[in-house]
């Protein structure tokens, strides 16, 4: 019987350290106020693009680096440094969701979802009154 | 009122059909329970009769629906979504599975054929596997059916008009009878996601959703099992079930990594997405539970693993289900899902899928009725009171303490100590570690769903967090855990591991036999193919230097390697040959060559483009060196990794752009004397003809720093390179697809070597230049005081004065009226050569409130200056600047990725996929050889 009970304890280790790596892992959502307190941590921020702003995207000067506005979920404005080139389509996007961190009042993030309207699925309502103007 | 081009019929069609299968399904489950409960053939007999209804109903009901997209009845909700007519023909079977409720009835259309199969060849378990699949396809059909049950909407029907939708009842254009005619929408659908245009959206669904549905069958047949007490019984029917979702499910999810790698910008064909794991989780449980299956039919060995892990493989296919369709994923998955609804059903099938299996694992008569009335009462608890998280947390608890329980109560482990080396044991060694493995990806991609269940232990969770320090636990008590930033090396470093023992021990497996092995003469036949994998994986290593820090993937290379040439040895050498039975061996060689291919073309997968920036961001982090693009300048030839590449322009084929990028050999090159090249910002000279070495440094001495560049073209200067392009390798067109309605979509090109495959995808690149009808890009606005300088790209402004136009004399000149106040302003402007030039723009107001816009066009610059605004309050000025769109070069950003060896995976597949359907053939040979010898 000893064989099972080492494998049992083996088996209870592992999902032990599963459970311990993957909170401890983990990264964690938060709101600029958040990232910008605790600085050079990294953290997941969700928000929308502010529209009102520049992207900046100068692919002669770096074409991995993209500069803009996001509001967060709290209404707070902040420069976001993507190094990344310019999304496809950025300006179109619903909501983004930034993993980086917080540096000298700007946030710099190195990788960013996006979602846009009815991307990949059918979300766009028909909505008459929007179709009929196109 | 009758609606003038309306099609209702079909849908009414549609619907009925729909519910006919429903009831069908449900009549067949009722006769197939009553069948079993008192034996007699009527009963069968109208399970068979209702069953077949419920297939004609159902199969009708997805002609129905493909009829509708096929003749573009666009009032149809479902039709206006998925098709449009500018689509060409052959992707109208995507449209059909494109939407939620498409792709229910494509699942449920897979149920009906398995079901008919099950029902004529099940025999003896007939009636209750019959059970659960048609109690399966009545909660398949519930999701399309779209009914009002009180004020809970059940399913979402794919036959529902436009007009009908809650949203529109009651708006004015409802009661048009000619809206159809009159509002243009109608004319055209939204069309089908250019991403999903591709072949492989025609055939990785279909195959995909099979494999879904086949995890059903072993699934009926272990409840069977369980219900009628025959334990063990249900496993000799069920093995070639099990392999066949083995090998269905396995090529459906490889599909989907060749679609993506085809077709996505994802940049590989693995990213570990939580869409992508919930499809491999059932899949690394379905695989451990049909080879401990082959065990205890042989050794009757590990029965609880094999009943647990094919009961939990058909819960994990439907939380895979609920995870894509209930919106939990939000923000971690770029496939961006969100909610469509279904949330409720989802659960309602989850709780019901685990409630029945959980029951009936349980054996013993008191536990199930502990259980079920535990059940029971925490569903009223739950739905009585607002604890709905905390009771479900309880009821999980719950289930795993009770099957523990019957763990240790009803499955006895046996008194002997089982062999170190014999087959059983490291089979069921690999089902453990494909089911951790299972659970690893399963929790951390479950992320979203933890915070949810947190949510009612906040308080200590967080005194826990307090304690401990751990960042993740506070993050987890305020439901903010978020998935790991670097997702692909996290959910690496553990799947190495595991993915090291499997490899291992798919290669030494066969060589075991059941029951004791003597372990030396083991060893001895393993050394051969010891020796040949170590000897191979010691050349590759050296060769893809997989060792010092990255010794994991050496290890791995290793036995992969040995998992193949064991495989291939035991082919030849102990199997001589016999293809009847190699099934196993073929699967294991081509699923060693997966896991191969997949190490190498990722763990050595080159971004060759990874030297494009020229801004210095090493203030920053090393983490955000990120140059993984390259910017190409039309007609310019530039190093990119082993190559040069050259971009030439582009083209439009219908809603593709093509850019059309050239490869070139790299070829040493010579300077002669009087060259001149950049390096490290500045300009030299040769002087004398050299052959560059490998760094500009060791040649300095070849080379005169220009002391005074204002004489040279700096722009047509090259980069000091010791290397030059050489012979036309081959061209790629990588494209983006327009698409206003869904959002541009680039697709890769690849070009494919046997040993390497160049993946080149754009980027960015600008689809539509914002000019005028002069030719002039939108203008950026520079704000000056007198003395300020600016700056328009490279080229350098300053406002060198302002004065008012007084004279007679200055006023004809500048041709302003009579009423205008006019202010000159002086501009200095310097391009990047160096040349200056002086422009004048004025601003005129005129009646004192009017202000008159007066553009200056500078043509050498191609730059047109306006003077928009006057502000004496701060002194600073506004100009518009604009810039000729034939000042600045086309260009693109361009990332390549160079994957080697990828090959070997795609040829993986295959084999994998022969070999299984070997082995499910030679299983079905042997049942029937049983049989007929039963029967004899």
């Amino acid at each position: 019987m000893k064989k099972t009970h080492i494998i049992a304890i083996i088996i209870m280790a592992l999902a032990i350290g599963f459970m311990i790596t993957s909170v401890s892992d983990s990264s964690s959502y938060a709101d600029f106020e958040e990232a910008f307190d605790n600085p050079e941590k990294e953290y997941h921020v969700v928000g929308v693009l502010d529209k009102t702003a520049d992207i900046v995207y100068n692919p002669e000067v770096d074409p991995n680096l993209t500069v803009f506005t996001m509001i967060d979920n709290n209404g707070e404005k902040k420069t976001v440094n993507l190094y990344k080139s310019k999304p496809q389509d950025f300006e179109r996007s619903e909501s983004v969701v930034l993993i980086g961190q917080a540096h000298e009042g700007e946030f710099h993030a190195t990788e960013m979802l996006m979602k846009c309207p009815s991307k990949y699925k059918e979300e766009g309502k028909f909505d008459i009154e929007e179709t009929a103007s196109r | 009122m009758t609606y003038i081009g309306e099609h209702p019929f079909v849908g009414q069609l549609g619907d009925t059909l729909m519910i006919v299968s429903i009831v069908a399904a449900l009549l067949a489950m009722v006769s197939y329970i009553l069948a079993h409960r008192s034996g007699e053939d009527w009963y069968r007999k109208l399970g068979r009769a209702a069953f077949t209804v419920h297939s004609f109903a159902l199969v009708g009901g997805a002609v129905t629906l493909f009829c509708m997209l096929f003749n573009q009845y666009f009032e149809y909700d479902y039709v206006w979504k998925h098709a449009n007519k500018n689509m060409p023909l052959r992707y109208i079977f995507s449209c059909f599975w494109e939407g939620k409720e498409g792709s229910f009835i494509l699942w449920s259309f897979w149920h009906v054929v398995l079901g008919n199969v099950l029902m004529r060849t099940a025999k003896s378990w007939e009636n209750l596997t019959m059970v659960v699949l048609a109690a399966m396809q009545v909660f398949l059909g519930a999701m399309v059916l779209g009914v009002y049950i009180f004020d809970l909407k059940v399913g979402s029907s794919p036959f529902t008009l436009i007009r009908e939708l809650p949203e529109n009842v009651g708006l004015p254009w409802t009661t048009m009878p000619d809206y159809l005619e009159r509002i243009p929408t109608f004319q055209n659908g939204r069309g089908l996601n250019p991403l999903l245009q591709n072949y492989w959206m025609t055939i990785h669904p279909p195959t995909l959703f099979l494999g879904y549905a086949s995890t059903i069958i072993p699934f009926a047949f272990a409840l069977a099992g369980l219900w009628s007490g025959k334990l063990k019984e249900w496993i000799r029917p069920a093995i070639p079930w099990a392999f066949f979702s083995v090998s269905v499910l396995g090529i459906g999810i490889l599909m989907g990594g060749a679609w993506a790698y085809e077709a996505l910008s994802f940049g590989g064909f693995w990213a570990w997405d939580p869409v992508e794991n919930a499809s491999l989780i059932p899949w690394l449980t379905i695989v451990g539970a049909a080879h401990v299956m082959v065990v205890n039919k042989r050794k009757n060995k590990s029965l609880y693993t094999v009943l647990f892990l094919t009961l939990i493989t058909y819960a994990l296919v439907w939380y895979a289900s609920f995870l894509v369709h209930s919106g939990v994923l939000g923000d971690t998955s770029v496939h961006s899902f969100t909610g469509d609804g279904s949330m409720r059903q989802h659960l309602t099938i989850l709780l019901t899928i685990s409630v029945v299996s959980v029951t009936s694992l349980l054996i013993d008569r008191n536990l199930r009725l502990l259980f079920l009335g535990a059940s029971a009462f925490l569903l009223i608890v739950g739905l009585a009171t607002d604890h709905e998280i905390a009771t479900i947390v309880a009821y999980l608890g719950m289930a795993i303490a009770l099957l523990l329980v019957a763990y240790k109560k009803i499955f006895p482990k046996p008194d002997t100590e089982e062999p170190l080396w014999s087959r059983e044991f490291w089979i069921f060694i690999g089902a453990l570690v494909l089911l951790l493995s299972g659970v690893q990806i399963a929790l951390e991609t479950s992320k979203p769903i933890w915070n949810i269940l947190a949510e009612p232990f906040a308080q200590p969770l967080m005194s826990l967090a307090d304690l401990t320090g751990i960042d993740g636990l506070r993050a987890l008590a305020e439901g903010k855990l978020a998935p790991h930033s670097d997702r692909i090396q996290h959910f690496n470093k553990w799947q190495i591991p595991f993915a090291f023992i499997i490899t291992f021990i798919v290669g030494f497996g066969q060589f075991l036999r059941y029951g004791k092995n003597q372990f030396g003469a083991f060893v001895k036949k393993l050394s051969l193919s010891l020796l040949v994998s170590l000897a191979i994986t010691i050349a590759w290593a050296v060769k893809l230097e997989f060792y010092g820090k990255e010794y994991l993937y050496g290890v791995l290379l290793f036995t992969c390697i040995f998992a193949v040439v064991a495989n291939i040895d035991f082919l030849i050498r102990v199997l001589r040959g016999k293809w009847k039975v190699a099934g196993a061996s073929v699967a294991h060689v081509g699923f060693a060559m997966v896991m191969l291919g997949a190490l190498i073309s990722t763990g050595r997968s080159d971004k060759i483009s990874e030297n494009g920036s020229r801004f210095d961001i090493a203030s920053l982090n090393e983490d955000f060196k990120n140059n993984e693009d390259i910017l190409l300048f039309i007609e310019d030839t530039v190093p990119m990794g082993p190559y040069y590449v050259s971009y030439n322009g582009r083209s439009k084929e219908g809603v593709n752009v093509y850019y059309e990028v050239d490869y070139f050999e790299r070829v040493p090159r010579t300077y002669k004397m009087g060259d001149r090249v950049i390096s490290r910002g500045a300009i030299f000279t040769a002087n004398q003809d050299h052959t560059p070495g490998p760094d500009f440094i060791i040649d300095q001495a070849k080379w005169d720093l220009v002391e005074d560049p204002r004489e040279i073209d700096v722009e047509s200067l090259k980069r000091w390179s010791p290397y030059k392009a050489g012979e036309h390798l081959f061209t790629l067109h990588p494209r983006i697809q327009l698409n206003p309605e869904f959002g541009n979509v680039a697709e890769p090109s690849t070009k494919r070597y046997w040993s390497h495959d160049i993946y080149t995808h754009v980027r960015w690149a600008e689809l539509e230049v914002d000019s005028d009808a002069t030719g002039f890009r939108t203008g950026i606005e520079v704000k000056l005081a007198v003395g300020d300088t600016g700056f328009v790209g490279t080229t350098m402004v300053r406002l060198n004065e302002l004065s008012l136009l007084k004279t007679e004399e200055e006023r004809e000149k500048f041709m302003v009226a009579e009423n205008d106040l006019a202010v000159r302003a002086l501009i200095g402007v310097k391009d990047g050569k160096g040349n200056v030039y002086e422009v004048e723009p004025l601003y005129i107001l005129r009646d004192s409130v009017l202000p008159i816009p007066d553009p200056v066009i500078q043509d050498e610059l191609g730059l047109r200056f306006n003077f928009s605004e006057i502000d004496p309050s701060t002194g600073k000025h506004t100009f518009t600047i604009a810039e000729h769109v034939s000042n600045r070069k086309e260009f693109i950003v361009l990332q390549a990725i160079q994957f080697p060896m990828i090959n070997i995976l795609w040829i993986g597949c295959i084999v994998m996929f022969i070999g299984t359907v070997m082995a499910i053939a030679h299983r079905i040979r042997e049942s029937k050889r049983i049989a007929s010898n039963g029967r004899n």
